[in-house]
């Protein structure tokens, strides 16, 4: 108070740097084991550096690493809707047609719920929902729902529910629901949200607490979730004034069963701490009742609340456990949504002193416990329970989306706009998308180009006997070996006997992939090489380059370019590309087939035949 | 820096003498290459209005040998030139050393000594040797296994042995050991699916080759729905590295199902990676599974279920010995007690063994709950752990009362039995006041005067407030809240002034009484 130059305070500086690290080196081997979770990784990533205001949507990301990270999200999308927490979980395209599941559908790795949420925040930070697959996601969403209310995390290819009784899931589930429409009743095609409030309420627990589900332990993570996923149904009791639940009367269920147990069980999670660790020993009576009742021996003379130095004050997640950076979050942000001045019920210089003194590193970011180097995970947390606690310089929280305020703003934005109709016109041989309320809309499609002609078009011609040029086609096979990229164009020769044959380019975009001499034989370019000369054909190897400048160049505001990602749904022209085409084989027709079309599936398994099995 | 120049050159020089030793393959081959050119030499040295006649044309014809001009002569011409430039014993000059390269270090080739030059060359001979071998091998088993459309090809355990020892040799002389898949001929058949990461990749990790191998692997064996024993043995391998990885346990689950593994053995391998992951989450949904396999098999024996129950209990009590309090090993609990009905007194005293060695164990005190309050013998079912069940006992009550009590006594500041206890009330729809006297154990309010004030636990002090403010006892209810924000639970304080704001505008004891749910 007197002296404000040693009041602990938050580095903005050195924090940011932390978090530009995670964001552009590599990180140790040791996060192998969260492989599976990269997605949230990267949430957390873009999101701490929002809320320290170095975000995506600053000058320190270029235009260019802001798409590209767009892409890579998309990448983990899957075809038939939710996302993947890694591209090690993702197949290529070709993998997920012909399956026996539903509607010929084939989910391969399956998409996962939380990987689902995390892609679709991270998202809004890098350019929006432009190229998320919206309705097969809420159909998705509603596949995961099981009798009993709960979710499931992923469901396979055979229809059965995966995953724990995971008040986790309740909460992603609500959260994505939230984003990709709100509350707003869509009957059949929702969620049973009668079922999930009843599973949510089970999950309470006889303290006051709530487990991951019914009868089990209460925790301060899952307490969150289902408070969070509450208020993203509308059914939490928040206001002081008025205890009873406001959904009393209205035929609903209320979320809480007991909202003085909730917050009683919430403020006892903050607890004080020695650093050494005595669990063992057990302490005289009445230095033991002292110690965790926060008393010290000599105390502080203002009847405040700091302890003394070599006493801490933490937050632990369940009764007797140990304090953990963490549940800072956890805990404040549970009292926050509960009503905002539920969060003053705890002690706040109490959490400051232990996140400032006792888990922030100095390199940047925090620990789990005190004196443990930073990890993703704690750090987001520790940030966001300072923000949460309106710490100066870090952008206010929104409790149960856990992202900015202003970003939760912006994915409400972002999901009106999602409704707006789209279109596509053609300029210059590229697709673009624009949104009926767009104000040079009238104008855009007015001066839209032919786009080239469908399939079914093509097959017309063919059929009539114009076989006198060959048809090319590009699909979206745009692959990325490690050091490689490269374009697949099956060439559809229609011959004189009526007949379609499917030939197959490839053409290696940056330098050959070279694996090792005897492993790789799958992989090394020789083979497509080989399968290029076959056919007596192969272009340029340093060219042509990827497209993305081209479209960066091209794009303005109102004009959302197909990067390379979506020219997986949709079909560009890659200009240098045509031209190299036509100038060796003619005049061509250039074909339009989406990505899973049963001409491009079909394609697809053809060159993966010829590549891997010839 | 030219090396040493041709010795005071007659009219006929000789050849150099080889030179005795040269510090690098690239300096070797540079005197080499001068040495072919001792005219070249001499006339770079003297200059060339400094050479003798016979110096000089010696030196002509040196320069139509160097450009090839005389290959555009007549024959009578040529034969001539050749023969005079055996006359003057004018060396074949050698092409201009190429660039060697670097190897896989990085490190330029031509900073070998000519010895290591020498052994690096007959080590690529040897891996280039071996490689056409290990290809041959390949192409070998390729062909056999397209005549036998995939279906068991029978190989020879020696060749099999030969061909893996050749790729670990060929690792070594590359100086890069050959990852484990790649260098198993087993494998062979399988063409791992990579990563495809690309450009903007978020949470990148520093893969190790060892996993990113595995990973391919396993990718493809997925998407051929490979179920064979050496999936087993691969999703192992991912395990160990990955053990989050969300969908290799269900793909490792209908692998063992596909091969009817022995459960058991199975079960006794979980137990392993259990005790070596205890924050894992997905090892015990796996282990579910298992049993919900095994039960139907067992279920009308109860010789088996009984030994069943035995080795998981067993089996849980290691992990408890390494952290009672692991969250997912009490999830598995509840799951095995509803799953064999173990709502039997073995379990309850099992529970009383980890509170003996820790009554501070919130986990055993939330299963004891869970155990007593879902008992399927007496409770209704389906009645939530928030909500009053009148089917409950009330000697049940009676005796759970007695228990959390007993253990308050032992450690007054023990929050669990405090919670416990008020579990308990709801549950069997008693009043707090009624153990008020029993609170009241721990804690003596101070007098008008302020004398005579004891408190032993600050639950106790907080339970009583609830007493108080549930029979309207405002003034003392207000006196316990102080105490505590005051004294003896000063991290609280904010909490408890809220209470006591309650507490004034006489929200409090309606707020309980409006709370606690009745569901019927
Ligand atoms: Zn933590």
């Amino acid at each position: 108070m007197e002296d404000n130059t040693t009041e602990p305070h938050l580095d903005i500086p050195r924090h940011i740097k932390y978090w530009q690290r995670c964001l552009r080196s590599f990180l140790p081997t040791e996060y192998t084991s969260t492989d599976s979770s990269r997605m949230t990784l990267g949430f957390f990533i873009l999101s701490a550096l929002d809320l320290l205001g170095a975000g995506a949507d600053t000058e320190a990301f270029p235009p260019q690493q802001r798409a590209e990270i767009r892409n890579w999200i998309l990448k983990c999308q899957h075809p038939h809707g939710g996302f993947c927490g890694s591209p090690n979980h993702r197949y290529p395209d070709e993998f997920y047609v012909d399956g026996k599941g539903e509607g010929g559908k084939e989910q391969m790795d399956p998409a996962n719920l939380p990987a689902t949420f995390f892609a679709l925040l991270s998202l809004s930070f890098v350019g929006g929902l432009e190229g998320f697959r919206r309705k097969q996601c809420l159909a998705w969403l509603k596949s995961l729902q099981r009798p009993d209310g709960s979710f499931g995390e992923l469901v396979t290819n055979e229809g059965n529910i995966k995953g724990g009784y995971d008040m986790r899931h309740c909460y992603v589930l609500a959260a994505v629901r939230w984003i990709l429409r709100d509350d707003v009743e869509m009957g059949e095609d929702d969620i049973n949200v009668e079922a999930l409030v009843g599973h949510i309420r089970s999950g309470q627990t006889y303290d006051g607490g709530i487990s991951e589900s019914s009868s089990h332990e209460a925790h301060a993570g899952y307490t969150y979730c289902a408070i969070a996923s509450l208020s993203f149904l509308n059914r939490l009791p928040t206001s002081a004034s008025s205890p009873l639940d406001p959904t009393a009367g209205s035929g609903l269920l209320p979320g809480l069963t007991n909202l003085p147990a909730t917050i009683h069980w919430l403020v006892s999670r903050q607890v004080g701490y020695k650093e050494e660790d005595d669990e063992e020993e057990e302490l005289p009576l009445k230095d033991q009742r002292d110690a965790l009742a926060g008393n010290y021996n000599d105390p502080p003379s203002d009847p405040g609340l700091l302890p003394q130095d070599e006493e801490f004050v933490g937050f632990n997640g369940r009764c007797n456990k140990n304090v953990d950076t963490c549940y800072a979050f956890w805990v404040t942000a549970s009292l926050n949504m509960l009503g905002e001045d539920k969060a003053h019920l705890v002690n706040a210089p109490a959490i400051r002193r232990f996140l400032f003194e006792q888990t922030q590193h100095r390199i940047g970011g925090f620990g789990k416990y005190p004196g443990n180097p930073p990890d993703i995970y704690h750090s987001y947390l520790g940030l966001a329970a300072l923000a949460v606690m309106k710490e100066p310089g870090i952008k206010p929280l929104d409790s149960a989306l856990c992202v900015s305020k202003q970003q939760r703003e912006k994915i409400s934005q972002l999901r009106d706009a999602a409704s707006v109709p789209k279109h596509t016109y053609w300029k210059d041989g590229y697709c673009y998308s624009i949104g009926e309320d767009n104000p040079s809309f009238e104008e855009k499609m007015a001066s839209t180009e032919a786009p080239p002609i469908f399939l079914t078009e093509a097959m017309e011609i063919i059929s009539k006997g114009a076989t006198g040029f060959p048809l090319m086609m590009t699909f979206g096979g745009y692959k990325e070996h490690r050091n490689s990229h490269s374009l697949v164009y099956p060439r559809i020769n229609g011959p004189a006997d009526g007949t379609v044959a499917i030939k197959v380019y490839e053409t290696l975009l940056a330098k050959p992939f070279s694996g090792n001499d005897i492993g790789s034989t799958k992989w090394d370019n020789h083979r497509i090489l080989k399968d290029s000369n076959q056919v007596s054909y192969s272009l340029d190897w340093n060219e042509p380059t990827i497209p993305i400048e081209i479209c960066a160049q091209n794009s303005s505001q109102s004009d959302i370019m197909y990067i390379p990602s979506d020219h997986a749904r949709n079909p560009v022209y890659f200009p240098d590309t045509v031209k190299r085409i036509e100038h060796k084989h003619g005049q061509c027709i250039w074909l339009k087939a989406g990505m899973n079309t049963p001409i491009i599936s079909m394609t697809k398994r053809k060159i993966w035949k010829m590549e891997w099995t010839s | 820096m030219a090396p040493k120049a041709p010795k005071a050159p007659k009219a006929q020089p000789k050849a150099p003498d080889p030179p005795e030793e040269y510090p690098t393959i690239s300096a070797k081959l540079q005197a080499e290459y001068l040495a072919s050119r001792p005219y070249q030499v001499l006339k770079d040295t003297k200059g060339l209005s400094n050479l003798s006649a016979s110096e000089k044309a010696a030196y002509a014809n040196y320069r139509f040998l160097e450009t090839g001009v005389w290959k555009t002569w007549g024959a009578a011409q040529q034969k001539e030139f050749l023969k005079t430039v055996e006359t003057q014993k004018i060396p074949t000059p050698l092409p201009l050393p190429r660039d060697l390269g670097r190897d896989n270090k990085g490190r330029e080739i031509a900073s070998y000594t000519p010895e290591g030059f020498a052994q690096f060359r007959k080590k690529e001979r040897q891996l280039s040797g071996l490689r056409r071998e290990s290809a041959r091998f390949r192409e070998r088993r390729e062909k056999a296994r397209r005549k036998q459309k995939g279906r068991g090809i029978e190989d020879s355990e020696g060749e099999i042995e030969d061909e893996r020892n050749r790729r670990k040799f060929i690792g070594v002389l590359q100086g890069k050991k050959m990852g484990i898949y790649e260098g198993d001929p087993r494998w062979d058949d399988v063409v791992p699916i990579p990563q495809d990461d690309g450009e903007g990749a978020l949470a990148a990790i520093a893969y190790s080759d060892e996993y990113a191998e595995a990973m391919g692997y396993l990718r493809a064996v997925m998407a051929a729905k490979e179920h064979s024993p050496r999936v087993l043995d691969l999703t192992e391998h991912i395990i160990s590295m990955n053990a989050a990885h969300y969908t290799v346990w269900l793909y490792r689950a209908s692998t063992l199902f596909a091969l009817e593994y022995p459960i058991d053995k199975e079960l006794s391998w979980v137990n392993e990676v259990a005790l070596e992951n205890q924050k894992n989450y997905q090892i015990w949904h796996h282990r579910q599974l298992l049993i919900d396999t095994l039960y139907p098999t067992i279920s009308s024996d109860p010789t088996a279920i009984h030994a069943l129950e035995t080795s998981e209990r067993d089996f849980m009590t290691q992990m408890f010995d390494q952290d009672a309090k692991n969250y997912h090993v009490w999830s598995y609990r509840q799951y095995l007690v509803r799953k064999l009905n173990l709502f039997n007194t073995t379990e309850l005293q099992s529970i009383e063994v980890l509170l003996r060695s820790d009554v501070r164990n919130n986990s055993a005190w939330s299963h004891r709950f869970f155990v007593v309050f879902s008992d399927p013998a007496y409770c209704t079912p389906g009645s939530a752990a928030t909500a009053h069940d009148p089917r409950i006992p009330a000697d049940i009550a009676d005796r759970e009362i007695g228990f959390a009590k007993a253990a308050t006594f032992e450690a007054p500041q023990n929050q669990s039995p405090w919670n416990y206890i008020r579990g308990v009330l709801r549950k069997a729809g008693r009043e707090l006041a009624s153990l008020e006297a029993f609170a009241e154990e721990f804690v003596k309010l101070p007098s008008e005067s302020g004398e005579g004030e004891d408190v032993r636990s600050s639950h106790a002090l907080d339970f009583l407030a609830d007493v108080w403010a549930e029979k309207d006892e405002t003034a003392k209810a207000d006196t316990a809240l102080r105490l505590l924000g005051d004294k003896y639970d000063r991290i609280r304080r904010n909490y408890w002034e809220w209470r006591r704001g309650l507490l004034d505008a006489g929200v409090e004891g309606k707020m309980k009484g409006l709370s606690v749910e009745d569901v019927s």
